[in-house]
């Protein structure tokens, strides 16, 4: 009862603030369209170009390598470079995006270190960009840092200013970061990107991991607090969960129900739920009889419920929305006008 | 694919660079991690030879090459020796390995054609160049110069942050000529040797500039020049690279099969390389085979990359003697002891049921297992019956048929294990079963116990030389055997076998451990039990003082810590008699001490202000220590390190302690409080109440603190600060206004 109560209150709240947040937002334009490019071998197929220019996108945020930690060498190398082999599409500004493994500054907290391969990172951020002949004036790192972790990547983020004193700096921010912005730092950028997704634990559990709004909601009050302008990142992919034995045994990615229709194989205990009946080989993947695959997808309706909740909570309007990620696969899960229906909630 | 890939890959076959400068070889003694949560060792009935691939949950491969990236130095060993035994050198001539491993390509090409005196003079001597001349010496070096210059297409980079920007390394006009000058000298030569080099050379060329189709032609045409060697198998697998490349699935992995089949050398990365794609590709190589021992590889390899069980019902239709099976059966059993029961459940969690099995693992999972093993263990027609009952055996245990379990373990023993470590490895699994089996745990079932849980106990020293995974069975063995106790009532047994800091909570108890360990009438049975308690009599003790200190037994505390030796005796490290407006530990600590406590002095010098407090003597400065004392004593003093023995642990805090007793008597302010307030009653003017009064608030927010309040959000704690506006006339009131932040806001506040 109490609880009732409780949530009868929020939302008598909500509704009295709902028309001041709405007269607020008249006077903000619509967020950008943008999107993560996220690939180890750059290939902009139809679908691609087509949403780029559909969606009037202006920035493109590209994945330029990952940094991982080399157990073996005890020092961190960089991973899965981008290799391009053909031009890169020009109606868009590019935006080299770096994804930092959280071990590597867990391993590895002294700052000297830090600092050189902060310029280690900038002289091949520079050298890809280059090879590819193309300017840019920003650049995003990508890092789940933790409290053990952030005083590293933090000297990394100054240390590559200082080297970098004229480009922007960006950060994507996790969900738990925003909230407890005191234990875990805030990255000496000069923007923030919400992180809205993965925001649960992979399991054969009832809730997703991609997006769970229950957990969601409570770290969304926070957001008004938070000292960093936050453009917003939402998910447009899906994947699947294979569960083997009760326990996750791999993700598979790229998948959607067009993959488990044939019943043969599957048997669909619910929606999104498909038990095999068969052992099989399928998409570089072995499923044995008994697995589960549980599959994690956005529909647009989550999406604009995304967009609703985020809206209700942002201090102000997002300058861009940036979907993760560009992919012909994604792309052809939802009507071509989706992108920008979404940004018009705001 | 691209370079790059190649470069972060440990497909060797890929990136074998036969003639790399760099050994990296990640070799060393290894141990496996798994004996806590597997008491199943493969070792002990499969052959060595397919180590790599026994079940490790955490690294892709087994023992010393778990997580070997040797990719370009693999085969360094194996390119020397050949050359050695072609050019007919002894190992001794290091320059061998030295021209083909670590020589640039410049210096081989000033060997190659410049006269010995224009050569460096450590050159000179080798014998090598002094001997140019001879045919087969002058083709090692003719050899070098296009192998050298093929170089940079295989070797991976230096630098890591280096960045290529054309991942498609297509040939130059350069490395067309080289190639056509390669292919030239093959059609010139008739020694076998050096054509498969050759050969070895343009293919690998070829796959590097990602001209499979070349790569695959040439491969065809020359095929007539490959033999069963090793290095022959290293051609075969740039084609079966290059055909995985073309996204011809199904013949690549056959030809990876046959190269795990054919060759140990490449076992780790033939399995690592072998990857259907779809069912089709998949049944196409399996129709690829044209023999039972062919097929038997192909679902070899299946069963390792993925279903050990469906591998094994195939392999025994085909061959029910085949030793493939040994390999795949200790995976079957290892990964279906590390199944869980639960979602997310991790090996502590599920080590942790005590009565029943050894672990709780996944019941479908199991029932699978069993069934599959049942039917082959019945036909009595595999190569090795011993390793297949002792398997079924242990997975009966696993769900909790013991008599199921005695039945396969008496049928193996009727074997000998072919390998030594068989024998321990049954003998331990049945005392893991009759541990199971005794329930009431009698004297007739101790009895039978002794014997067994010695053999363990002298094991356990000298598991890593055998690799019996003993450790984790041996503290479930002791965790059972202590639950079983503990439900009779016999909590002295209990303890003795898994320890629990709530066993100290009672004196009774504790004092009857101690005249365990000191008696000199103990059973044969008691005396093993006292040879695995971890504690001594002095620890006991300690633990007993210490209960009875927080518990105001002053007398009874400082006669049992004089038990405790005085080299065990710890000096606390700052005065555990201050206390300060705001507590400050290290400040404590970091303060010059005239006098330092141990934990016997400080108890003696406790037990003498009770005395004075008793007899009416000085009670405000006596009471007002003892106050002192027991805050110093608790989780908010000075003196943490008062609570600290070998039995209660290094602890600090209170959630860290296992038992809510313990952490009751540590968070406590009660015994503070008590004597605070004979402190207050006996106070003579307002300095003094108003110092008692504060000391007595400092006590309440820590109760604060221990229990929380209803919000959990109060800026300030929500205790009666009020309390000290009465003497606000004191000094002691003015120092509180200026130290105390929290007092500062209330006043403000109440302004």
């Amino acid at each position: 009862m109490v609880r009732f109560l409780r949530n009868i209150y929020q939302y008598a709240v909500l509704l009295l603030w709902a028309p001041a947040f709405v007269s607020c937002h008249k006077v903000q334009k619509t967020p950008a369209v943008s999107f993560y490019y996220w690939k180890t071998t750059a290939h902009f197929g139809r679908e691609e170009r087509s949403a780029l220019t559909r969606n009037q996108v202006s920035r493109l945020y590209l994945r330029l390598f990952d940094i991982v930690w080399n157990q073996e060498k005890g020092f961190a190398i960089p991973d899965g470079l981008l290799q391009v082999q053909e031009p890169l599409p020009d109606s868009v500004t590019l935006v080299p995006v770096v994804f930092i493994r959280n071990e590597v500054f867990r391993n590895n907290p002294d700052s000297a270190q830090a600092t050189h391969l902060a310029a280690q990172t900038s002289q091949l951020i520079h050298k890809m960009m280059e090879r590819f002949g193309r300017h840019f004036a920003q650049v995003q790192f990508d890092c789940d840092w933790t409290a053990g972790s952030g005083k590293a990547y933090f000297t990394f983020l100054r240390a590559f200013r200082r080297i970098n004193p004229s480009l922007q700096l960006s950060a994507t921010i996790r969900l738990h970061q925003v909230k407890y912005p005191a234990q875990q730092g805030v990255p000496p950028v000069d923007t923030g990107v919400l992180m809205y997704y993965n925001m649960g634990r992979i399991s054969n559990g009832p809730s997703l991991s991609v997006y769970d709004r229950d957990a969601a909601l409570q770290y969304l009050p926070a957001l008004s607090r938070y000292p960093l302008p936050l453009d917003l990142a939402l998910p447009v992919f899906s994947w699947g969960i294979l569960v083997r034995n009760d326990q996750v045994h791999a993700l598979l990615n790229k998948t959607d129900e067009r993959d488990y229709a044939d019943t043969a194989y599957f048997l669909q205990e619910a929606p999104g739920r498909y038990l095999v009946k068969q052992a099989h080989f399928r998409k570089g993947f072995y499923l044995c009889r008994g697995d589960r695959v549980k599959l994690e997808q956005i529909s647009a309706g989550m999406l604009e419920e995304m967009a609703g909740d985020v809206h209700r909570y942002y201090p102000k309007t997002p300058a861009r929305i940036i979907f993760y990620d560009l992919d012909a696969f994604n792309l052809s899960r939802y009507d071509t006008s989706i992108f920008q229906e979404i940004a018009h909630r705001f | 694919m691209t370079l790059q890939y190649f470069r972060k890959s440990l497909i060797a076959f890929s990136a074998v660079a036969f003639l790399s400068a760099g050994m990296v070889w990640a070799c060393g003694w290894w141990e496996p991690d798994v004996s806590e949560s597997s008491a199943f060792a493969p070792e002990s009935f499969a052959g060595a030879q397919y180590t790599p691939f026994f079940y490790e949950p955490d690294y892709p491969f087994y023992g010393d090459e778990s997580y070997s990236t040797n990719s370009s130095g693999r085969f360094d060993e194996n390119v020397v020796q050949d050359w050695l035994t072609y050019l007919k050198r002894p190992e001794s001539d290091s320059s061998v390995a030295y021209f083909l491993l670590k020589a640039s390509a410049e210096l081989i090409d000033s060997v190659y054609r410049l006269p010995a005196s224009q050569l460096p003079a450590s050159l000179q001597g080798m014998y090598l160049v002094q001997h140019r001349s001879n045919k087969k010496i002058s083709s090692f070096f003719r050899f070098l110069t296009f192998a050298k210059a093929n170089e940079p297409y295989a070797k991976g980079p230096d630098d890591y942050w280096g960045y290529d920007p054309v991942p498609a390394r297509q040939l130059e006009a350069s490395d067309i000529a080289r190639i056509d000058s390669m292919t030239a000298e093959m059609k010139r030569s008739k020694d076998a040797f050096l054509l498969q080099r050759y050969y070895f050379q343009i293919v690998r060329a070829y796959y590097f500039a990602q001209d499979y189709d070349a790569c695959l032609r040439f491969y065809e045409e020359h095929k007539s020049l490959l033999d069963e060697s090793l290095f022959a198998s290293r051609i075969t697998a740039y084609s079966a690279g290059a055909l995985y490349k073309q996204k011809k699935f199904g013949m690549a992995n056959y030809r990876y099969s046959r190269i795990f089949a054919q060759h140990p050398e490449q076992r780790l990365v033939a399995e690592y390389s072998f990857h259907p794609q779809e069912e089709a590709d998949w049944k196409e190589s399996l129709a690829l085979c044209r023999t039972g021992e062919e097929r038997i590889g192909m679902w070899l390899l299946m069963g390792i990359y993925n279903d050990e069980q469906r591998a094994i019902a195939e392999i025994y239709r085909i061959d029910p003697a085949s030793d493939k099976l040994d390999l795949l059966l200790s995976r079957l059993v290892n990964i279906t002891e590390a199944s869980s029961a639960t979602d997310g459940a991790d090996r502590q969690q599920r080590n942790e049921g005590k009565d029943g099995t050894f672990i709780a693992v996944n019941a479908d999972r199991l029932a699978a297992a069993i069934s599959l093993l049942q039917h082959i263990t019945e036909a009595h027609n595999t190569h090795q019956p011993f390793a297949w009952h002792m398997a079924l055996g242990y997975l009966y245990f696993l769900k909790g048929d013991a008599r199921g379990a005695t039945t396969q373990f008496d049928a193996a023993a009727k074997y000998t294990p072919a390998q030594s470590l068989g024998k321990d490895q049954l003998h331990m699994l049945r005392i893991m079963n009759l541990a199971l089996t005794s329930v009431e745990m009698n004297k007739e079932q101790e009895q039978a116990l002794l014997p067994e849980l010695e053999w363990m106990q002298q094991r356990s020293a000298d598991t890593a030389r055998t690799r019996l995974r003993l450790s984790g069975a041996y503290s479930w063995i002791k965790g059972l055997l202590s639950e079983r106790y503990r439900r009779k009532g016999n909590l002295l047994f209990a303890e003795l076998y898994d320890q629990d800091l709530n066993f100290y909570n009672d004196a009774q108890r504790a004092q009857q451990m101690k005249n365990f360990i000191r008696s000199a009438q103990l059973s044969p049975y008691e005396r093993y039990m006292r040879s695995i308690y971890p504690y001594s009599a002095s620890d006991v003790a300690a633990v007993q003082a210490i209960v009875a200190a927080f518990s105001d037994r002053l007398p009874e505390a400082v006669n049992l810590m004089s038990e405790v030796p005085e080299a065990e005796q710890v000096t606390l490290p700052g005065n555990p008699f201050n206390n300060r407006i705001q507590d400050c530990h290290d400040c404590d600590h970091a303060a010059p001490q005239k006098v330092k406590y141990t934990r016997l002095d400080f108890l003696k010098k406790m037990q003498e202000m009770r005395a004075n407090v008793d007899a009416g003597k000085d009670v405000y400065n006596n009471a007002l220590l003892l106050g002192n004392a027991f805050y110093n004593m608790s989780v908010y003093g000075n003196a943490r390190s008062f609570y600290q023995s070998a039995i209660t642990g290094e602890i600090n805090f209170a959630e860290d302690f296992a038992s809510d007793f313990f952490r009751g008597l540590i968070l406590s302010q009660e015994r503070a409080a008590h004597y605070l307030q004979l402190a207050l009653k006996a106070a003579a003017n307002d300095e003094q109440r108003a110092k008692i009064t504060y000391l007595l608030l400092k006590c309440k927010r820590n109760d604060y603190y221990t229990h929380g309040s209803e919000t959990g959000a109060e800026e300030i704690p929500p205790i009666p600060y009020a309390s000290l506006y009465a003497f606000s006339n004191t000094r002691y009131y003015q120092e509180v206004l200026s130290e105390c932040g929290y007092f500062a806001t209330f006043v403000k506040r109440k302004k």
